[in-house]
């Protein structure tokens, strides 16, 4: 039986690998050097395992944990006491903060793609003319400038493809570990996805980087889980293509499943193709 | 000219909205329990400022033509029994004050102000300021690495990370001053610091 509760972090966190892990653990403990709020027990343990790329199932549900719990010290749960707060209302909250188009019925996967679109058009007002088309050519759209119906079919197009989604979870989960810890993403992307991935880094980290300022995310629980979020979802596609998680409904698969236990998705795709 | 203007403008308008909404219910006591009007000819009447001058201010069409001076404010304020700076207050400020009051309740701030309370003690200048660094909401991140383009938006952020410590240190001197004994310094000083953290996108956006 698994450490961790909340059922959509459980999905990403257990079957994640410790690359991506060690990342979500520098972003709670701020590189290892610690948090005011943050127990210095679970900092070292973090630190540790970051270190060594090594999480057993205790610091997968440190993570969540801590994750959830600095969910909880955003301003909107204050009167709960701080208690952690499950990972699809740090998704609403978030996603309402940046004014991403979601409902509250969506799934996790859905509210997370919003919210990175919203960092990618925050990112859009600092490129060039030859980034902004480097976007759109990347999303398998032609750039005729920036106009809402531009904006609006590159957005379609983006959450129409899983790989659309998954190439624009990898695009800006890189630039915000590259902006935030120095260092980019362990990438299995295809060439297309490579070279957006160096030519956006610049743009989208000073999108990163202003989003507490710029949609209001005063609260420094904000600091750790608007990074933890971008990542999130980055594991979270990554594990869809590998067919870790089903791509329905994301629960785990079992190895060589055909189908998946739970709603009886077709699981299908078996490559990294972003 | 053109830039107090922009500075003017949501006071302004805020002063005329807080009027207008003052004066709908400020009345006297009558039959039913709704409140009442008060009047401008009573307002005149018990403060000395004139009807005109009432009617400038709390015009919200062009709420930038009234000036009135402080003597005439807290003579309103006064005959309306409210603190004058609050008929200056706008939803902006008010929702920011509602923020900041919940926000230092939070682990992140309590912790910081405590460990700033062992370290250095809270009766310093600094006090609001270091619990917006202890947080690590101060300073403003720039991204790791960034390019040598970026000489421009690097100033930019240099000028609003500035910005913001001024917002903080003023803070803190201001609230400072109302603290009389040690438990209410650690809430003035958080609410200073947590203050200047929630108001920034007001004043960073002026820049």
């Amino acid at each position: 039986m698994s450490l961790i509760k909340d059922p959509n972090l459980n999905n990403v966190l257990t079957y994640a690998g410790a690359d991506d892990l060690s990342i979500l653990a520098d972003f709670i403990t701020d590189n290892g050097t610690g948090r005011m709020s943050l127990s210095s027990d679970i900092c070292t343990a973090l630190h540790q395992a970051s270190q060594k790329r090594l999480f057993s199932a205790l610091e997968r549900a440190y993570i969540a944990e801590e994750l959830q719990r600095f969910g909880g010290n955003s301003v909107m749960n204050l009167f709960r006491g701080g208690v952690g707060v499950q990972y699809r209302e740090i998704l609403w909250d978030v996603a309402d903060h940046v004014k991403a188009d979601y409902k509250k019925g969506d799934d996790c996967n859905r509210i997370e793609t919003g919210i990175l679109v919203k960092v990618l058009e925050q990112s859009m007002k600092k490129m060039t003319e030859d980034q902004r088309k480097e976007v759109f050519e990347t999303f398998g759209q032609r750039y005729v400038g920036m106009g809402s119906v531009a904006m609006t079919a590159l957005i379609a197009g983006i959450f129409s493809s899983s790989a659309g989604r998954y190439r624009l979870a990898t695009i800006v989960a890189n630039a915000s570990v590259n902006a935030l810890l120095g260092r980019g993403l362990v990438l299995g992307a295809s060439s297309t996805t490579m070279r957006s991935v160096g030519t956006l880094a610049g743009p989208l980290g000073w999108a990163v980087t202003a989003i507490w300022t710029v949609f209001d995310l005063a609260s420094p629980a904000y600091r750790v889980t608007v990074p933890s979020v971008i990542q999130i979802a980055y594991m979270r596609h990554k594990a869809t293509e590998l067919n870790q998680i089903c791509s329905q409904c994301h629960a785990p698969l079992a190895a060589g499943a055909k189908f998946c236990s739970d709603c009886g998705q077709p699981v299908t795709k078996l490559a990294l193709s972003a | 000219m053109t830039q107090r203007k922009q500075t003017d403008h949501p006071v302004s308008l805020a002063l005329a909205t807080n009027l207008t909404l003052a004066l709908k219910v400020a009345g006297p006591t009558s039959d039913n329990i709704n409140p009442t009007k008060l009047t401008k000819t009573h307002i005149q009447r018990t403060t000395g400022v004139a009807r005109s001058t009432l009617r400038e201010i709390a015009k919200m069409d062009s709420p930038c033509c009234a000036n009135p001076d402080l003597h005439t404010l807290c003579r309103i304020a006064d005959e309306l029994h409210v603190p004058v700076a609050f008929l200056l207050m706008g939803p902006t400020e008010w929702r920011a004050l509602l923020k900041a009051f919940m926000e230092i309740e939070t682990d992140d701030f309590e912790s910081a102000a405590s460990y700033q309370e062992r370290e250095k003690g809270l009766r310093n200048a600094l006090a609001a300021f270091n619990i917006l660094k202890f947080t690590r909401v101060y300073p403003l991140p720039k991204p790791k690495g960034a390019a040598e383009q970026d000489v421009l938006e690097v100033a930019a952020l240099e000028q609003k990370n500035e910005a913001f410590r001024r917002a903080a240190l003023v803070m803190g001197a201001l609230l400072q001053q109302a603290a009389n004994e040690i438990h209410s310094l650690k809430k003035v000083t958080k609410l200073a610091a947590s203050y200047a953290n929630n108001d920034k996108s007001r004043f960073l956006s002026s820049l």
